[in-house]
């Protein structure tokens, strides 16, 4: 049975197949009217039969789609009547066609007529039970609603003497919340919420309001529950807000009520408030409150991406087979006083830093990097290790590197040509070195791989970091105060705060 | 390491004969059990389980070698290479400073709707309360910095770092009392006995500076009613040398580190040598492992003598790096004072420092007690960030900061003294640097700031996450202890892989 019910969802999708097909058709019918353009007469059988088919197929769908049950009243009924005829009528056309008769060729306008006619009337239908009564007209001008059955839309009432606590209040929020489901067209569970009688006759197990006692109330009871209980409302949507099953637990304790002024029902301060923002609401809909947490919908589809991503690397790096480093550049590199530890278990590129940060490093210990294989170390950390212009020369070799820590060391502008010869670095730091001045922006700028650089506490002033930003617009730059980020203008580190306008004091 | 015992050819492992061990470790459990109860199959099973784990603690190896843990590395590219793990002791309520809910302000004073209340866990200490006002923020909150995060006027410094900041905003717990959510967080289980936190991260990667405990502990605020609890910061099962160091407020931040009158670092040295040899003899007899963990604790202690000093020396710093970290920094025994030694440490390789400060416990006269601990805090933390990120080490280093839970959005206790009572049902924690997502706030919770109703996190969730950070598989990070294999996430937790900021990743290694 559930497969039945798998292929009756497509026939949402397939429905647009005949629709447009009939189109084709009448526009073919119209062309080869009274023996015009009889080229086209081959296309016109085609049409017809792919129409007829079509159509049949369509309508099969739609049965299995029925079966599934939660489809009654006027409007599902119009639209299997009206869409099974279509499937009749577009297989008579298709006979006629194919016999040429001469009955045919007198009746051929009208049939046609009669099918874009029953097009129209089952594709309105159909629309209305996918996206709810009154999709199509909600938002037209008031002598189309009034056409159409439908109450003019006046100035929504926007004060609480005028405002009727059903029309006004409640309907809004159940029109937005639950009448995907609960329509006079879609009524699953029985309940239909269009109209307020409609509502108060409840569904299948009976009343879901109960006037007067929001806690014996099945509407109340369910959109309270957590979103992963069985009986949960709306069910596979987020849950309403508290403001809205706040107001929706006022009023039916308050009776339910509708036909009167909510000012004559005197609510407490609280829920006045809350019908204040439903009556008027924010720009972009919705409460002060909800629209604090409006989640930015491109951005947090981006980092769920991000996240998925994530976690599929983590799954296949679970399966790659552990590689060793080379255990002779680690020996050698431990032996000249530093610590090397693998990027990863499956990743034998090199991180180093001295064993001893800070205490006794020379100029001797970084001779050892000349003499390991220069392709293995690609993050090397050389803070606060004595080191001068002279001493870091060993580095020119190591292409590899991508991100070099020198901070808190004895160098000037002369050292920097060395990180020219580096053609992967992407960051270095050179904090602590009173040596670096603006002098050396060239030759920083120099090094096309680099992206990130560190200048705070170095003799660089606001015009050289201006002068690199200028240089390389790529590139971020961070010198405590006075940081640029790459593309823009430096940057005030505090932004002045926003205010909020409805700040609480 | 392999080489054949001259006895009976067994393999050596790590430096100790397996059978050795075995047979000592069985030898030692019968004279304590005195041959009384659980002789035979089951005792000789929990021997060997025993020995098993704890024979491949290896000897002390030269005093310089490189410690570089279990694991030397984890399974995945480390984007955090060290971790301070800032814990506000007692559960800052984080309904007052980050969470900003304006029905809290608009229903001020009204009950909470017991809709709302639902079945929700509350602490005994307010669960007899006739009514439940829901209670505003004490001071206002605003949107501050590119990311626009609401932040209290109680932190104005942290507000102006905001855009470095990563929020977790749907955090919850079982667990309603200090003690067992304050052990929960850190080790993985609500009692006290497992292997902390710190501890773990120790064992796996070891530590980036010989000269200095990987894992170090530092408290400041004032007692007030809930107490800090070294099984936080415990190897639990692990050798002890993974537990962390507390390094005291004062002019002697590790007791008896300094050598007594009279005795000079040479005598000292000596002393050390032939206490080593007399160890090692010891081992030979005895074949207890945990021997060896125990010299490599006196060495360490030998060597910070001269490490520690140097840490706490603060003559070095620029003024406008002291005055950043605001007034207090100068005085031991701040969270000032710490936050700069934390950086200090930071910079020398220490892989895991965690900071508690005490006084976040405001039951009652939250206002004032707020503006205080809100004052000692919030500059310093700021300065952090800052102090990091200026001097490149933010985006390697792994800031944390929370709570063991939150505060209720109504009040506790009278009018003129009212507080915010324990809550789990959700509260806030923020991250920093150490590649996770700037600016980015992580799942929700409800207009009443008393449930989560978006991406659930746990502290399992926050542990593998900090892990997976370090480059470590929560998963993988295990140790054999009593029969089975026991890891920090215990059974649970899984990374949140939102925060962790991949798209710069590529810039930071390979």
């Amino acid at each position: 049975m559930h497969f039945i019910y798998f292929l009756g969802r497509f026939h949402v999708l397939a429905v647009h197949l005949p629709i447009a097909l009939v189109l084709i058709v009448a526009a073919l019918e119209w062309l080869t009217r009274k023996g015009r353009r009889p080229d086209l007469q081959p296309a016109l059988g085609l049409a017809w039969g792919a129409t007829a088919i079509c159509a049949i197929g369509t309508v099969i769908l739609g049965y299995m789609h029925f079966a599934e049950g939660g489809f009654h009243g006027p409007t599902v009924e119009a639209h299997r009547a009206l869409g099974t005829s279509i499937a009749v009528v577009s297989l008579v056309g298709w006979i006629m066609r194919s016999q040429a008769s001469i009955q045919f060729q007198k009746a051929r306008p009208a049939i046609v007529v009669l099918l874009v006619a029953l097009v129209v009337a089952t594709g309105h239908f159909g629309g209305e039970l996918t996206h709810g009564s009154g999709y199509l007209v909600q938002y037209a001008p008031n002598f189309i609603r009034e056409m159409a059955g439908l109450a003019p839309i006046g100035p929504r009432a926007t004060t609480l003497a005028a405002a009727d606590p059903y029309t006004d209040v409640i309907a809004p929020v159940l029109e937005q919340r639950c009448m995907q489901c609960h329509s006079s067209s879609q009524q699953k569970g029985g309940l239909d919420m269009s109209t307020y009688a409609s509502l108060m006759k409840g569904g299948g197990d009976g009343p879901v309001i109960v006037k007067g006692n929001a806690k014996a109330s099945d509407l109340i009871r369910r959109v309270s529950l957590p979103q992963t209980d069985d009986d949960y409302m709306p069910k596979e949507h987020p849950p309403l807000s508290a403001d809205q099953i706040t107001l929706l637990t006022w009023w039916v304790n308050g009776g339910a009520r509708t036909g009167v002024k909510v000012a004559a029902l005197n609510p407490p301060p609280q829920i006045q408030s809350l019908i204040q923002d439903e009556l008027n609401p924010a720009p972009g809909g919705g409460s002060a409150a909800e629209l604090a947490r409006q989640p930015n919908a491109a951005r947090d589809k981006a980092i769920e991406e991000a996240a998925r991503k994530l976690a599929q690397e983590a799954a296949l790096a679970e399966e790659q087979p552990p590689k060793q480093a080379d255990p002779k550049a680690i020996a050698q590199l431990q032996a000249a006083g530093f610590m090397a530890r693998q990027v990863s278990l499956s990743d034998t590129d090199l991180v180093v830093s001295p064993a001893l940060p800070g205490a006794g490093f020379s100029a001797s210990n970084i001779q050892a990097l000349s003499t390991i294989p220069s392709d293995q170390i690609i993050d090397l950390n050389l803070a606060d290790a004595g080191l001068s212009d002279a001493d870091i020369a060993p580095i020119a070799r190591l292409t590899a590197l991508t991100r070099l820590r020198l901070d808190d060391n004895k160098l000037t502008d002369r050292a920097l040509p060395v990180l020219s010869s580096l053609p992967k670095l992407v960051e270095v730091n050179l904090v602590g070195n009173p040596g670096i001045s603006d002098a050396g922006m060239q030759a920083l700028a120099a090094i096309k791989s680099l992206r990130r650089v560190y200048l705070f506490q170095t003799g660089v002033t606001k015009a050289g970091t201006a002068k690199l930003h200028q240089l390389r617009p790529d590139l971020e730059i961070d010198a405590g105060d006075i940081s640029v980020a790459p593309g823009g203008a430096p940057q005030n580190p505090d932004p002045p705060a926003r205010q909020d306008p409805k700040s609480n004091s | 390491m392999k080489r054949r015992s001259k006895r009976d050819g067994a393999v050596l492992i790590g430096g100790s004969d397996l059978k050795d061990v075995v047979d000592a470790a069985r030898r030692s459990f019968l004279t304590k059990a005195g041959l009384g109860l659980g002789l035979g199959a089951v005792a000789a099973v929990d021997v060997l389980g025993l020995s098993r784990a704890n024979a491949t603690v290896a000897p002390p190896a030269s005093r310089t070698a490189p410690n570089l843990g279990k694991f030397a590395t984890g399974q995945f590219p480390a984007t955090a290479k060290r971790v301070i793990y800032i814990h506000l002791l007692g559960a800052n309520s984080t309904v007052d400073l980050w969470d900003y809910k304006p029905l809290l302000v608009k229903m001020n004073g009204q009950p909470m709707p017991a809709s709302e209340l639902g079945t929700q866990k509350l602490s005994s200490m307010s669960s007899g309360q006739a009514a439940f006002f829901v209670t505003a923020p004490v001071k206002p909150l605003r949107q501050h910095g590119q990311s626009g995060v609401w932040v209290s006027d109680f932190l104005p410094h942290l507000a102006g770092v905001v855009d470095e900041l990563c929020f977790v905003k749907s955090m919850y717990t079982e667990q309603l009392n200090h003690g067992p959510a304050q052990m929960l967080l850190h080790t993985g289980f609500q009692l006290a006995g497992r292997p902390s936190d710190g501890a773990w991260v120790s064992y796996a990667l070891g530590n980036d500076n010989t000269n200095l405990p990987s894992f170090i502990v530092m408290t400041s605020g004032i007692l007030q009613g809930v107490p800090t609890d070294t099984g936080t910061w415990s190897a639990g099962f692990l050798p002890s040398e993974f537990q962390g160091a507390q390094l005291r407020e004062g002019a002697d931040p590790v007791l008896y580190l300094n050598n007594i009158g009279g005795v000079t670092s040479e005598e000292r040295r000596q002393l050390l040598d032939s206490l080593s040899n007399l160890a090692r003899a010891d081992y030979r007899s005895s074949q207890d492992p945990d021997i060896f963990s125990r010299i490599r604790q006196y060495e360490m202690s030998y060597r910070m003598q001269h490490s520690i000093p140097e840490i706490v020396d603060f003559s070095d710093e620029s003024k406008s790096v002291l005055d950043m970290y605001g007034p207090n920094v100068m005085r031991p025994g701040t969270f000032a004072h710490n936050a700069l030694i934390a950086r200090r440490l930071s910079e020398r390789g220490v892989k895991f420092i965690t900071l508690y400060d005490l006084g976040w416990d405001h039951h009652f006269q939250l206002p004032e007690r707020m503006t205080k601990c809100a004052q000692k805090f919030d500059q310093p933390a700021a300065a952090l960030i800052r102090d990091l990120k200026q001097r490149g080490m933010l985006e390697d280093t792994l800031v944390v900061c929370g709570s063991e839970f939150g505060r209720t959005p109504f009040a506790q206790g009278s009018a003129g003294a009212w507080g915010r009572d324990h809550h789990g049902g959700n509260f806030t924690w923020w991250m920093a640097g150490g590649g996770t997502r700037a600016g980015y706030s992580h799942g929700q919770t409800d207009d009443f700031n008393y449930n989560v109703i978006g991406k659930p996190t746990t502290t399992y969730d926050m542990n593998a996450t900090m892990l997976r950070l370090l480059g470590i598989d929560h998963e993988r990070l295990t140790y054999f202890y009593l029969g089975r294999n026991y890891r920090l996430t215990d059974q649970f937790g899984d990374v949140v892989n939102e925060v962790i900021d991949s798209s710069d990743a590529a810039l930071r290694l390979s």
